[in-house]
């Protein structure tokens, strides 16, 4: 904080040099050193019942005119856990076993009081009981008795003193703060206290023997509208002093990306597309020919929707389900051979999440696009990983096509290098890959200045045994596309080392992080 | 993708000659295998799923001989056709349907690394396109130790008795099924209400193997091994034959002689395997020019195909006849032949560009135009905007915030129960949003936009995405007002007509609480929050918060 840790030049505006007997202060410096000096000339900032930030600001200057001391001392205090706020709020088991005890007349056996509380917290309720007395257990002929013997626990005062202010732990019975502890009510906190005190100079000047002329400090509307502001001394500001700290509504950082990734598609001529999350495979799956034991369909790779439990309703698309159908049996008439198995309906209305935006691009082609067309997509996509620095559960995928004739896997390269640019990536090259459903298949990388190359973009020309099926007049129209992790993308462009910062729930960072230029 | 590792001197000892790291790595710089290690003792290469062939040193090894054309074309090994019989009987359709194999002998395994490097291969096969045994399994055996024909026939496991490779006393296949580590590893894919087991069985009734289980320890393989009989066992035939193929290929490439076997199935069909003959495909020349986006001339395309390992005849001009061998199951349509002659031509080579004539106007989909709007707005009114996930539990969506349970879309396979469920509200990320950064100055004022997931049995996948916008703001003295006037601001920044109607919902406190209605229908709510939700998520200043529909208003 800008008020201990800077040691300014400081900035004494003494009138009548040596013997100092006239200081210029304004009102509020005024009224925190006549405070100062009522609370003994010594104080925490907090305790003197000024506004922190301003009481802050006001010590500062009178620090840097040599009237008060600051030091900043460090303080244990006690807080309350998440769990002890929720026993605050709805009782300690022990407390809550009282009520249900004194409802029954103070005695009741065990067995009829299972179920009466989780039994977890009635194990715990017995054992805190019987340790404070407040409890007795009797057992005769296997039967545990409970006596009621006192109706307050000690625990209660201590936990709602804690709730109210700060509280040292050398405030409260020690036994009482052990148990607490154990039991995960309680923690110890740390709190910075600034601590005022006059220094001699400060003392002279509250007992009157320096004369204080007070100085204007912010101007309001009365002292400009009475003329006041003439007539008085306008303090001298130290410029180079800090001010408060101001958090302002931003967009996230992430977003800000996805956003730049938006304009850039758009600025190509690229028209965004979307496609539920909750999809049936055959939008995922079947039409990008992709068959129907490809592990990318297994359980580890895809999540399964086990609710709601019925197919989803294919019904409006009987003839493309059936050409389909055929191509990935025999072909159909696409001129390929064809994955050669039977082909099944019910895997194909089966629901899922969506695991790649190409699901959009499919039910946006199949829908029926204008030759040419470009359409992108940008959302999430999941997949059953098990969350780590470089998995998350769900993730954005960016998607884009370029549908129009006489395409090949030149212009392919063309449009990723141009994407690449716009990016911000000077050098490109392209790798053979491997997609069910394009052909020829390629991978783009770009240079990056530390990490070397990355890859950044599956693609390829989709295969004619999605494209005819959908009525496209494959060779001569054809349809590039490409897929891209954009997160991983969002991590280099914001420096980040692990992918679940890109949904994170750390609040100082999203205000601090500085907007992308 | 398949990763394999190789012995280093073994792969110059098959390719004849050594290569630098530099000049290997730029060999394959272009193709679909990377080398990904260059090492003292080995070589590790990382190869794409549809070429299953080259997750063999001797596969690599045949690729590399194409490209600095040592030798080019189909590759030839000498056959034999048609040597014996395997026969397949009924009893084992119903446990494990298909069987394919072959003979391969004079073969040059003296090495360990010869033995190892085929067991790796098996091994990655079982893994990949086996996945994990169910689908294709591979036996090898010395076939010195085989007397033929072949039987793939079906029995109880109690009436099967031999000693299991790595054992050294004869058990039943129950007990190798009960007590072996592979029996219990892999017992699941063969179970059968009869408790039968598939066996391949010789002439004499031996067990050769019990797939997908395990071999029989009297056809070992050893060192020095040089004829071998090799089976495949599995649930889908092409898959089988394909690993067959791939397996046989290796085995030639080490010197040896290839037998056929006949498959004679139950109903009488007849299957030669492998398959003597490559399959062949007729692509047109301006087919291939058209999808490379070059002018090669049809001599240019058959050599680059012909470093790719495949055969390529003249039919005429604009013709071509493809030789396919059958280790390759890449290839179904022509583009697939297009692709090989941009892969061996090299992908880098060809150069690129944008086209020209593709003139198309670029706009964003209406639904994030909308939610740019309000999120100009909500970060005019100083909030800060965070992102949640769509995933999450039950737990965190309902119990943990005070919120009445309903249903929600739940998947069968989560990770973890944290990620089991989507969200239909974004209030609840907010709200432990808010818990999470108690510590942070206040005010906190927090907003997301983003999509959640509303049960709908009227749309086609039973569910459907709404976008919203959920904002929350607490301090230490904060009130409905301070979240009205909010919303009021987009209201009329946005020219909505908005009303608001006491309702009560949980987590929001009785009688601070409104839905916001317009005349597109119900937007969304507002509303305190009950503070005795804030403790229990250990919050101590009061919050208020709304979230709204914003698809409606698309």
């Amino acid at each position: 904080m800008a008020l201990i840790s800077h040691a300014y030049d400081c900035d004494v505006r003494i009138k009548m040099g040596s013997a100092s007997m006239e200081i210029s202060l304004s009102k509020g410096e005024i009224e925190l050193l006549m405070r100062l000096y009522k609370k003994g000339g010594r104080s925490n900032l907090e305790e003197l019942g000024i506004d922190k930030s301003k009481a802050a600001a006001w010590a500062e200057l009178l620090r840097e005119r040599g009237l008060i001391e600051v030091l900043e001392k460090r303080d244990e205090f006690l807080v309350l856990t998440q769990r002890g706020l929720k026993h605050l709020e709805e009782g300690l088991p022990e407390e809550k076993l009282i009520r249900i005890l004194e409802s029954k007349g103070g005695k009741a056996n065990l067995n009829e009081l299972k179920g009466s509380m989780e039994n977890g917290e009635l194990n715990v309720a017995i054992g805190e009981g019987r340790r404070k007395g407040v409890i007795q257990l009797e057992k005769s002929n296997g039967r545990v008795t409970l006596t009621l013997i006192r109706k307050e626990v000690p625990e209660r005062e201590i936990l709602e003193k804690i709730a109210k202010g700060y509280v040292r732990p050398e405030e409260i019975d020690k036994e009482a703060f052990t148990g607490l502890k154990r039991r995960g009510l309680v923690d110890v906190g740390e709190k910075t206290f600034i601590e005022l005190s006059l220094t001699e100079r400060g003392w002279a000047a509250a007992r009157g023997e320096v004369k204080i002329v007070e100085e204007i400090g912010k101007l309001t509307r009365d002292l400009i509208l009475s003329g006041e502001w003439r007539k008085r001394k306008l303090k001298v500001y130290n410029v180079k002093a800090m001010p408060p700290v101001v958090y302002p509504g931003k967009p996230h950082p992430y977003v800000q990306f996805l956003e730049e990734v938006r304009e850039i598609l758009i600025g190509m001529g690229f028209m965004e597309v979307k496609s539920p999350i909750v999809e049936a495979e055959f939008w995922n799956f079947d039409i990008l020919f992709q068959a129907q034991d490809h592990p990318a369909r297994e359980v580890h790779d895809s999540y399964q929707v086990a609710f709601p439990s019925t197919g989803a309703d294919l019904s409006n698309y009987i003839e493309l389900v059936e050409r389909v159908k055929r191509t990935h049996e025999d072909g159909w008439n696409t001129g390929s051979r064809g994955w050669g198995y039977s082909w099944s309906f019910d895997i194909a209305r089966r629901l899922i999440l969506r695991s790649q935006t190409t699901a959009a691009s499919a039910r946006t082609l199949a829908a029926g696009l204008e030759v040419p067309s470009k359409i992108f997509a940008i959302d999430k996509v999941f997949r059953p990983e098990t969350p780590d620095k470089t998995h998350a559960v769900e993730f954005h995928q960016c998607e884009g096509v370029v549908l129009a004739e006489d395409m090949n896997v030149r212009h392919l390269m063309g449009f990723l290098a141009e994407f690449a640019k716009q990016l911000g990536f000077k050098e490109v090259k392209f790798k053979p890959a491997y997609f069910p459903f394009t052909e020829p298949s390629v991978e783009a990388y770009v240079k990056h200045d530390q990490l070397g190359w990355i890859e950044i973009a599956g693609s390829g020309l989709f295969r004619p045994e999605m494209l005819i099926p959908m009525g496209y007049d494959y060779p001569k129209v054809q349809a590039l596309a490409w897929g891209i992790g954009i997160g991983r993308l969002a991590m280099i462009k914001l420096d980040l080392d692990d992918i679940r910062e890109l949904h994170s729930q750390n609040l100082d960072y999203l205000r601090k992080a500085p907007l992308r230029r | 993708m398949p990763v394999i590792r190789v012995s280093k001197e073994e792969f110059f000892r098959l390719l004849g000659k050594e290569l630098s790291e530099e000049e290997l790595k730029s060999l394959l710089e272009d193709t679909k295998v990377n080398l990904e290690a260059f090492e003292e003792d080995e070589l590790e290469f990382e190869v794409t799923a549809d070429r299953m062939d080259l997750v063999t040193i001797e596969g690599i090894v045949r690729t590399v001989k194409g490209l600095i054309e040592e030798e080019i074309g189909l590759p030839e090994y000498p056959l034999d056709r048609k040597e014996f019989k395997v026969r397949v009987t009924k009893a084992v359709a119903e446990v494990r349907p298909y069987v394919v194999a072959a003979v391969v002998r004079g073969v040059d395994l003296r090495t360990e690394d010869s033995l190892i490097s085929l067991i790796e291969a098996q091994e990655k096969i079982h893994e990949t396109l086996g996945r994990k045994r169910k689908r294709v399994s591979i036996g090898l055996h010395d076939f010195s130790k085989v007397v033929p024909p072949i039987t793939y026939d079906a029995k109880p496991s109690d009436e099967v008795v031999f000693t299991p490779l790595g054992e050294i006393m004869e058990m039943t296949a129950r007990e190798i099924l009960e007590q072996t580590e592979k029996g219990r590893e892999y017992a699941h894919i063969i179970r059968n209400p009869k408790e039968l087991v598939p066996l391949i069985l010789d002439s004499r009734g031996e067990v050769l193997s019990m797939p997908p289980i395990i071999n029989s320890e009297l056809t070992r393989l050893t060192p020095g091994i040089r004829d071998l009989f090799i089976d495949v066992t599995g649930t889908d035939l092409r898959a089988i034959s394909y690993t067959l193929e791939i397996i046989v290929a290796a085995l030639a490439e080490r010197g040896g002689r290839i037998s056929t076997l006949e498959i004679e199935y139950p109903d009488g069909t007849l299957l030669e395997t492998p398959r003597p003959e490559p399959s062949e495909m007729v692509v047109e020349v301006d087919f291939v020019r058209r999808m490379v986006g070059t002018s090669l001339s049809i001599d240019e395309i058959m050599h680059q195909l012909e470093r790719s390992r495949l055969g390529a005849q003249k039919l005429s001009e604009g013709l071509i006849k493809v030789l396919i061998p059958g280790f390759r199951a890449d290839f179904l349509h022509p583009v697939d032949v297009a692709e090989e002659v941009a892969i061996s031509y090299g992908l880098n080579n060809l150069g690129y560009g944008l086209p020209e004539n593709v003139m198309t106007v670029g706009r964003r989909h209406p639904r994030e135009a909308l939610s740019s709007l309000f999120r100009t707005l909500m970060i005019g009114l100083g909030y800060q905007e965070v992102l949640n996930y769509i995933m999450t539990s039950k737990e965190f969506l309902f119990n943990s915030v005070g919120r009445d349970e309903r249903p929600v879309v739940e998947v069968a396979n989560p990770i973890s129960e944290s990620y089991s469920v989507l969200r239909d509200s974004l209030l609840p990320g907010l709200l432990h949003f808010l818990a999470a950064n108690t510590h942070s100055q206040y005010p906190q004022k927090i907003f997301e936009i983003g999509d959640v997931v509303i049960i709908d049995e009227n749309y086609e996948t039973k569910a459907r995405d709404e976008r919203r916008l959920g904002a929350v703001y607490a301090d230490y003295s904060v009130g409905f007002e301070d979240a009205y006037s909010h919303l009021k601001a987009l209201s009329d920044n946005l020219s909505l007509d908005i009303k608001l109607e006491e309702c009560e919902e949980r987590p929001f406190i009785s009688g601070r609480c409104a839905k916001i209605n317009s005349p597109k229908g119900e937007l969304g709510i507002i509303g305190e929050i009950d503070p005795s939700v804030l403790l229990r998520l250990g919050i101590t200043v009061p919050v208020v918060a709304f979230e709204l529909k914003l698809q409606a208003l698309e």
